[in-house]
């Protein structure tokens, strides 16, 4: 299966800057490149049948509900569902687990229960649950982890007797950190979770683009995941959950279309995932992602995974030499999916972005939505560099050009801070 | 074009106005909570108290930040306190003569916060 250079041709942005020499994009995790079959569907839902959903009584409206709804079947096999109605269409992954704190969390989980979470969550795994922890009076417990390696440290031994011990209910935790890249142990966590009656929710932004996804496998209840990370659309996510569970939470967002019957007082609603979307959907979004799905299912999860990993591990080599680097997170690219983060000493991360773009690489630097966990690793900010299909040798090997560069360019050389020098200096 | 020009690069290297004023006329510290940059300005009037004499920064920030801090420190010496605060963020941008994109213009501004700090003290 062809990747990188070779596939590039189904990118249309590559032909946008082809020449330029200034197009080496190393930010998807933060989001990907769209392939040409992902701005067709687009274009042809909006050119051919831009019409509404679940309302057909008409041709085009009906291709419209049967491109939109095919889409759940695909999402579904992409991460081995195992009924296609548990796959809930939402903005994004931060909309997901809103959407769960705001549903199942808020009407199952009681004052004085606790929600445990790990020190590398994404803000978007992290806020929804302190809004509720503060309405509620829910405690919020973290899985710490250890800055040297980028892993959750924890107990297996333990661990169900420290979920009975905390009163925890529910675990919401990612499957890879979008800053450290671990690929955490989501299925031994779960086993253990399940025994104590906890229920395991996944952030799956930075995974379900990378790795070949199982819920069932990992034991998962809820697994959460954005479009626009996978060379879909923006403004369409997922909230998959197990069934059993999707049919007793309450709604969300509620009006039209997730109703079932409507009297002036109240409302029956509609069975999952319906109940779950209120008011005319992302139609074109999700026909995208349907384009998009089928599109990494015909490269493979596991040549994604492979490519991926052949990238990581030659970045990392490449750039070891550089004075100063630090690398976050795991060593070995078995452990850690397509991000790779780094500190290089005495060049501020936002200098090393800024000098980057100026050579046409692009990468992100800040605290990539990950605050506390850059405070745990006593750092303000990194750089991270993240791959996808796309990507090739010739992005590593330039990346690694232009970081070497600015290396010599920037390495600050001590500044003698001296009461004297200050003196003297005054003119 | 960069934002990097040798001028920049020198006074982030070697900054000629780095420095802590003891008992200063007036001083402030700013920080970016996003980026983790802080600096803290000092500034020291003439004996008549009618002009800075000297001003120094200190703390420790991005290349850009510290440029624009040092280049700061030398347009504000033998300014009155009116001079001051009409000095505004155009006139500092003016002689750091790039324009910065958007996203980082915070680096360049915060010694300029810092100084309108300082200023209210005098």
């Amino acid at each position: 299966m062809d990747f990188g250079k070779a596939i590039r041709k189904d990118f249309p942005i590559y032909g946008r800057y082809a020449g330029t020499g200034l197009f080496c994009y190393l930010d998807s995790a933060a989001t990907s490149l769209k392939p040409r079959v992902v701005i067709d569907a687009v274009k042809e839902y909006y050119e051919a049948y831009s019409t509404n959903v679940h309302r057909a009584a008409y041709s085009l409206a009906e291709r419209a509900t049967e491109e939109y709804e095919g889409v759940r079947a695909m999402v579904a096999q992409l991460i081995h569902a195992p009924r296609a109605d548990e796959i809930i269409f939402t903005r994004n992954t931060t909309e997901s687990f809103n959407m769960l704190a705001r549903t199942y969390a808020e009407h199952f989980i009681k004052t004085g229960e606790g929600i445990l979470l790990t020190e590398m969550e994404h803000h978007g795994n992290l806020i929804p649950w302190q809004e509720l922890a503060r309405r509620k009076g829910i405690t919020l417990h973290f899985i710490p982890i250890d800055s040297a390696t980028g892993a959750l440290v924890w107990d297996a031994a333990t661990f169900g007797t420290f979920l009975k011990e905390r009163n925890i209910k529910l675990i919401s935790l990612t499957h890879v950190s979008n800053v450290l890249g671990t690929i955490n142990p989501i299925a031994k966590i779960a086993a253990i979770a399940h025994e104590a009656g906890v229920i395991v929710a996944v952030d799956g932004a930075q995974s379900a683009p990378h790795l070949p996804i199982n819920v069932q496998d990992l034991g998962a209840d809820f697994f959460a995941f954005s479009s626009h990370k996978m060379l879909g659309p923006t403004g369409i996510g997922i909230l998959w959950g197990r069934y059993d569970l999707l049919e007793k939470m309450p709604v969300f967002m509620v009006g039209g279309h997730m109703i079932d019957d409507v009297m002036s007082t109240r409302a029956t609603y509609r069975a999952p995932p319906l109940k779950f979307e209120a008011g005319t959907p992302n139609i074109a979004g999700t026909i995208g992602f349907g384009a998009a799905v089928k599109y990494l299912m015909d490269l493979g999860m596991d040549n994604v995974r492979d490519h991926e990993k052949m990238l990581l591990t030659a970045a990392r080599h490449r750039l070891a030499d550089i004075p100063g680097i630090s690398f976050l997170g795991p060593m070995d690219a078995e452990d850690r999916s397509g991000v790779l983060a780094f500190t290089l000493a005495g060049v501020h991360p936002h200098d090393i972005g800024s000098l980057c773009n100026e050579a046409g690489v692009m990468i992100r630097v800040g605290d990539h939505c990950a605050r506390p966990l850059h405070k745990k690793l006593g750092i303000p900010a990194s750089c991270r560099a993240s791959f996808s299909v796309y990507n090739d040798m010739d992005d590593i090997e330039l990346f690694a050009d232009v970081l070497k560069t600015v290396q010599k360019k920037l390495s600050a050389i001590p500044v003698s801070l001296s009461h004297d020098a200050v003196s003297a200096g005054n003119n | 074009m960069t934002l990097y020009r040798q001028e920049i690069i020198e006074r982030y290297r070697f900054p000629r106005y780095k420095g802590v004023i003891k008992n200063p006329h007036a001083q402030a510290e700013k920080i970016n909570s996003f980026c983790g940059d802080e600096i803290a300005l000092f500034l020291r009037l003439n004996d008549e108290k009618s002009q800075v004499a000297e001003a120094r920064f200190d703390g420790q920030g991005c290349a850009l930040m510290t440029a624009s801090a040092d280049i700061l420190c030398e347009a504000v010496q033998g300014k009155t306190s009116d001079d001051l605060r009409k000095f505004s963020a155009e006139d500092l941008l003016q002689i750091y003569g790039e324009a910065p994109s958007p996203g980082r213009l915070k680096c360049l501004l915060l010694p300029y916060e810092a100084l309108k700090s300082a200023t209210t003290l005098l």
